[in-house]
């Protein structure tokens, strides 16, 4: 019953209003380059005379609100750009025509989807919080974690442009309701449960339960070597040791690990990974290098949900590991208590010196402690009963429970009949019979479920108002900067309506961007900025890459993650992310670009800021090898992939789309020799009207050819087709407006040298994020004007963020 | 006068003269012992067994190396395909293990003139079956990243190419399966390497054993038993790779362990690290275990004696007995988690017969001799929990001689077919007129006994002069669970020992 009545408020929260207005037309060009190209080329089928296709080209509008409107203009693009249109017996446009009319079309293309995900004429602007925002809002009111990613969290957010926090594709689906309600139970249960503190005690896995040797433990005690007996982790074992944890009761418990691990000479250093199966979620990972005799035990704290969770204890790193080749026992109590001690038929783990030949792994123990409690009852449960044991609990009692906590759930003073609705709901409750805090609890329900929690509201449909009242500005600068609910000193200035004053807003950008919980801003902005979701997606072959692992992925993300966090961190120029004498790395990472890690100073999986060189052919996002195996196909490099990720994400210059005919790159005929990438590129830009758009793509691309699929450097291409030997690389180009360079590294320079264009770009990308919608061509006036701000300042990134954040534009509707 | 017992097996050193040499290395043909002597008992799995010398009629033990050989008929044969008291050249090198002497070989002292080419021919055919069956058997000389070099074993060195080596071509496949002393492999069908035969080298042939011939492989797989000085057994191109018989394979057989305990892999001889004490198999540098007076001693700490029983005090549970073949009397505590067994059950000391060859497992006391006993076990219990029995294969009463295979009930193979076990050794049992038989549920006469009948046993204790004899013989189940059965009446709460 009252589960269902939730529903139903969910699916009101759900049907938001929506009145866009249309944004003006910017028409530039089109007297200069569309209608003169019309004329010459399409109205004589296509006009007042002749309208061949139901079409008339010389009444064309543009009208950006109207996905009828725009139609038309998509597929004149596509006709152009194949060729197909003008017809084969007409004279053939000029190349360079083409690519203007193209690129004309393309800008309202894109002003036109932006104006769609804009809707900032909405009298009431709906914005619901990512998946994360919402697990860092329940942390932040509740206390307690929710795992967001879990199977049993909420479905993963779409994106747009790589931004997964855009209001208009962040919909409600009858799956999202009934995930919040879920969710909305679990994080309570665990924020105010009702009964005795649950014990906290360890449960602690031995190697004789780790190993099924329970039965020989006794015959261990007695030979007094019991605790000398660990588990041996072979390279790459997979799923073969797991064992089922029981949790009793959610919480966070802490994990243990005793253990040592031993790497070859030069090799790669075991990586003890713990892996929970049905929660999709590793809980602990990390490369583990000490002496065999010599274990050290790690901590983590994880968030546990109660049940039974399959925990695999994986060496992950790549090695032989062929089935009956595993540390399994051989049937005879000689469980491993030293390396003398291992089985002849298992996979060796160290030379007849004694010296370790594969990386391998020796767990003591797995301890889990919990559920830890910082208080009883728990924080939230005495901030929300705030009379404590003495509270009269009556209705009136009640109604300020609701109320205080609602304020705060929903960002922002709560209204008489809303306050009035949800009391209605606690009554219902007691009438049901159940108790004070059952009936208030039913009620957090409800208000955890409601559209101002989940939603980001702007604009009052009674008062309408161009800019942001403080409380929508306390929310829009901490889903920023914060990825969660303003804190109480936010809502206290929007409470004493002096946030919005310039002094005041630029105080607490700062403080804001000095907190620790503005590394969600730099963890999660670079990630959609750079698209960085898309590595990995084509996992890279096996047989081409076979050094490719989660390892080297998360690492490679890592670098480009912790690269945008030190450039914010230190207030470094933008300039920093087209290039730098600098990047940071771990060792898998350094390993996997060459480079000396004894010089470097790096030694374990740690990311350490490290200087580069010229010969060290890295510096800046665009030589990261989560940036160069996004833009790869899992098999070979794509120069044209690369070059539409920098007009993409650095230029915020998309190309036109490719035309639905395009043929793939040809495998060369028998017996011819080998060939690179960037040849059989040029063969396919034979094609005059692929010319016009490739001319301004593969440049930007092929100057990245040096960079394997996944970022490896060289300057030969393996090939695998044809004869010979493989192919010299070639990375040279020239850009459109005819500037030259020799390789990657000269491009970077002529990337900087056009700064203004990439920070007017950036800023735009950074205002898409910061307000959670497309940028249209009013935006676009102030956006330039905040960047050129920032120049004097050599577009310091946390300038450049306070400029943001202060601007008219942030507190704009 | 009785004397304490300190260790057995440095009297047998001392008797033998010998001293401990490198792991990995052929006995020279100028280090061994050579003894004459006839073949008295055979364990086919631990390729073990006894002699009795000629010259003085002392019984010897003795433990094959890895690399020993058995000429017989003048070719190569396996313990399996000696008759029992045929007679040898022991060549025993300057080792011991376990206690036993090591022998580097032992040849058949066969006149040339007693030859039959018929019985050498069938004998060499039999033989090479037996080694394609089980793979030639090696130790590795060297490891280089993943590279083996194997030196293969042979008794036949001369002959070795020429019967071998045709199966083996540089650039094809070897099977190499990790191996014990025994040259038991765990489970060859999983555990082979397919190795690439890159080289094939000769080597001297200075010492017992080797056959002269190297193989250089690479492995996909570096194993832990790919060391120098371990043994691999080595699967040319086209052999069979299949499971090996029952006991052969130091794993499990047909997907259940091993039932018979003495076939199990010994940790305390393979895995010595295992165990923080010194044993009767090794650990010669550690202390032995000392016996805690709250809990039973652990497996493989125990000192173990044989012996015939000479005096008991059930009630104090002490007694006395006389050592085999050194006839050394030690006087014997049972400690309190101590046990006895007698006729496949537990039994108290005064259950006994005195005179009757026992098995006891020792520990030291305070002074430092083996006089505590967890264990006193008669051979026909120890058979019992084994699931052993004694088959008849050759009866010569006339001379008190009855020649036994031992033998366990049939099991299940991989595919769950029931099959017969192959015998798992053999020995002769001597008899008398003091030999009680029992059959059915009387006493009968040793003429009674027949080809073919299984056996359980009860010995008497073996001194220089005066060799162990049967005491007590069983024919057949029904009178091997009377004799059980009435000892489990005399102590209703004792168990049956396990089978």
């Amino acid at each position: 019953m009252q589960r269902s009545i939730l529903v139903i408020v969910m699916l009101c929260a759900a049907s938001v209003p929506t009145d866009a207005v249309a944004a003006p037309i910017e028409r530039e060009g089109f007297g200069t380059v569309v209608r003169p190209f019309f004329a010459a080329h399409c109205t004589k089928c296509h006009g007042e005379q002749k309208h061949e296709g139901d079409l008339r080209l010389d009444t064309l509008t543009v009208d950006f609100d109207s996905p009828k409107a725009m139609a038309p203009w998509e597929e004149i693009m596509n006709r152009i750009n194949s060729g197909d249109m003008p017809p084969e017996d007409e004279p053939r446009p000029k190349p360079d025509d083409v690519s203007r009319v193209a690129d004309w079309i393309v800008a309202r293309l894109r002003e036109a989807d932006a104006a769609q995900h804009a809707a900032d004429g909405d009298r009431v602007a709906f914005r619901r919080l990512s998946r994360g925002e919402y697990a860092n809002t329940i942390r932040d009111l509740l206390g307690v974690t929710f795992d967001v990613d879990d199977p049993t969290g909420l479905p993963e957010d779409p994106d747009w442009q790589g931004f997964e926090r855009i209001g208009s594709v962040l919909t409600l689906s009858p799956a999202h309701v009934e995930k919040y309600l879920a969710a909305a139970e679990m994080v309570l249960d665990e924020a105010l449960p009702l009964g005795k503190q649950p014990e906290r005690k360890v449960t602690r896995w031995t190697p004789f339960d780790l190993r099924s040797w329970k039965k020989f433990e006794p015959e261990y005690r007695t030979r007094g070597i019991a605790d000398k007996v660990r588990i041996d982790l072979v390279p790459n074992n997979g799923a073969l040791d797991t064992r089922t944890l029981y949790i009793k009761t959610t919480g966070d418990y802490m994990l243990r690990v005793k253990v040592s691990g031993l790497r070859p000479g030069d090799g790669r250093a075991p990586r003890l990974r713990l892996y929970s199966g049905d929660l999709s979620r590793t809980l602990l990972e990390q490369d583990v290098v000490t002496p065999e005799h010599e274990p050290i035990v790690i901590e983590k704290l994880v968030h546990l949900p109660a049940g039974e969770h399959p925990i695999r204890i994986v060496n992950a790193v790549p090695g032989p590991n062929p089935e009956g080749r595993r540390s399994r026992a051989s049937g005879t109590p000689n469980a491993f208590t030293d390396l003398r001690t291992r089985v002849p038929w298992q996979i060796k783990f160290t030379d007849d010196d004694g010296k370790p030949i594969v990386p391998f792994l020796l767990v003591d123990y797995i301890e889990w402690d919990g559920p830890i409690v910082e208080s009883w009852p728990r924080a939230a449960h005495q901030r929300i009963f705030f009379e404590g044991e003495h509270g009269t609990n009556d209705a009136a009692y009640a109604r300020e429970i609701v109320a205080r906590f609602a304020q705060r759930a929903f960002r922002r003073p709560v209204e008489k009949a809303e306050l009035e609705r949800l009391v209605q709901l606690y009554e219902q409750a007691q009438s049901l019979g159940n108790t004070f805090e059952q009936s208030v609890r039913t009620t957090l329900v409800a208000v955890l479920c409601s559209k101002s929690v989940l939603y980001l509201e702007e604009g009052n449909a009674a008062a309408p108002s161009a800019t942001l009242t403080d409380w929508e500005l306390a929310s829009r600068l901490s889903y920023f900067l914060w990825s969660t609910m303003p804190d109480d000193r936010l809502f206290e200035l929007a409470r004493a309506g002096k946030l919005h004053e310039p002094a005041t807003l630029r105080g607490e950008v700062r403080r804001m961007l000095a907190d620790p919980k503005a590394a969600a801003f730099a963890e999660a902005f670079p990630r959609q900025w750079l698209q960085l979701r898309r590595v990995g997606m084509f996992t890279p072959d096996k047989v081409l890459y076979p050094e490719y692992d989660d390892y080297l992925e998360n690492s490679m993300i890592a670098e480009t993650v912790g690269f945008f966090g030190e450039v914010l961190g230190t207030n470094a120029s933008l300039r920093e992310f087209l290039e730098s004498d600098w990047t940071l790395l771990n060792e898998r990472l350094a390993d996997h670009y060459g480079l000396d890690k004894a010089s470097l100073g790096i030694h374990d999986d740690t990311f350490r800021r490290v200087t580069l060189s010229a010969g060290d052919h890295r510096g800046g996002v665009l030589t990261q090898a989560s940036i160069l195996s996004l833009t790869s196909d899992g098999t070979r490099q794509r120069p044209v992939h690369r070059g539409v990720w920098v007009l993409e994400s650095l230029l915020n210059r998309p190309p036109p789309p490719p035309p639905a005919n395009v043929p793939a790159l040809g495998t060369p005929a028998a017996g011819t020799p080998k060939t690179t990438v960037r040849a059989k590129l040029e063969a396919h830009r034979a094609d005059a009207q692929c010319a016009a758009c490739h001319r301004k793509i593969d440049p930007l691309g092929i100057a990245f050819d040096n960079y394997d699929a996944i970022g490896r450097w060289r300057t030969i291409e393996t090939v695998r087709d044809g004869t010979g030997s493989d192919p010299t690389l070639d990375p040279s180009g020239s850009l459109p407006d005819g500037r030259h360079f020799a390789d990657a590294a000269e491009l970077k320079r002529l990337l900087v040298d056009d700064i203004d264009s990439f920070a007017a770009a950036f800023t735009e990308k950074l205002a898409t994020y910061a307000l959670r919608r497309g940028m249209t061509f009013t935006d676009r006036a102030e956006i330039q004007r905040i960047a050129r701000e920032a120049k004097p300042n050599d577009y310091h990134l946390a300038t450049l963020i306070e400029r943001l954040a202060t601007s008219d534009l942030f507190q704009r509707r | 006068m009785m004397r304490r017992i300190r260790f057995l097996a440095v009297i047998t050193i001392v008797v033998l003269g010998w001293s401990a040499a490198g792991a990995g290395e052929f006995a020279k043909h100028d280090a061994v012992t050579t003894v004459t002597g006839k073949l008295v008992t055979a364990d086919f799995i631990h390729r073990t067994g006894q002699f009795r010398r000629d010259e003085s009629g002392e019984l010897v033990d003795f433990v094959m190396a890895p690399y020993a050989s058995i000429k017989y008929f003048d070719v190569e044969a396996d313990l399996r395909d000696v008759p029992l008291e045929t007679s040898f050249d022991f060549l025993l090198a300057h080792q011991v293990r376990g206690g036993r002497g090591v022998l580097a070989a032992m040849h058949e002292r066969r006149t040339a003139d007693t030859l039959d080419p018929k019985a050498t021919e069938a004998q060499r055919e039999r033989h090479a079956a037996f080694v394609k069956f089980r793979g030639l058997p090696g130790w590795i000389d060297r490891t280089q990243g993943n590279e083996l070099t194997i030196t293969l074993f042979s008794g036949e060195p001369k002959r070795f190419e020429q019967a071998w080596m045709g199966d083996f071509a540089v650039g094809k496949g070897v099977d190499v399966v990790v191996a014990n002393d025994e040259l038991r492999t765990w489970n060859p069908g999983v555990d082979r390497e397919k190795a690439t035969l890159r080289e094939i080298q000769r080597v001297p042939t200075d010492g017992y054993g080797t056959s002269g011939v190297r193989l250089v492989v690479t492995v996909p797989n570096m194993l832990e038993g790919f060391r120098q000085g371990r043994v691999v057994r080595c699967f040319a191109s086209g052999w069979p790779l299949k499971d090996q018989f029952y006991g052969e394979s130091l794993m499990n057989y047909g997907y259940t362990p091993l039932r018979t305990p003495d076939l199990i892999e010994c940790v305390a001889k393979d895995y010595p690290e295992q165990l923080p004490f010194r044993t009767d198999y090794g650990n010669e540098q550690l202390p032995w275990y000392k016996l805690r007076s709250d809990e039973a001693p652990p497996p493989f700490s125990e000192h173990l004696v044989f012996g015939d029983l000479v005096s008991v005090d059930a009630e104090g549970r002490t007694g006395r007995f006389r050592t085999d073949r050194t006839g050394e009397l030690v006087d014997f505590t049972l400690i309190p988690t101590g046990i006895v067994k007698y006729l496949g059950a537990e039994a108290s000391l005064a259950d006994l017969p005195l005179g009757m060859r026992c098995r006891f497992q020792l520990y030291q006391d305070e002074q430092g001799a083996f006089t505590r006993a967890s264990l006193i076990s008669d051979e026909f219990s120890h058979l019992v929990l084994n699931l052993m029995t004694l088959r008849i294969d050759a009866l010569r009463l006339d001379e008190g001689k009855v020649y036994v295979a031992r033998q366990i009930p049939e099991v299940k193979n991989y595919s769950a077919d029931v099959e017969t076990v192959p015998d798992l050794g053999q020995q002769v049992l001597l008899v008398s007129d003091a030999t009680r038989l029992w059959k059915g549920a009387a006493q009968a006469k040793l003429a009674d006994l027949a080809v073919g009948d299984a056996l359980l046993v009860n010995l008497t204790g073996e001194q220089l002069g005066c060799p162990s004899r049967a005491a007590d013989l069983w024919v057949g189940a029904e009178s091997q669970k009377a004799a059980t059965d009435g000892q489990l009446k005399k102590h209703p709460a004792a168990k049956p020992t396990k089978k």
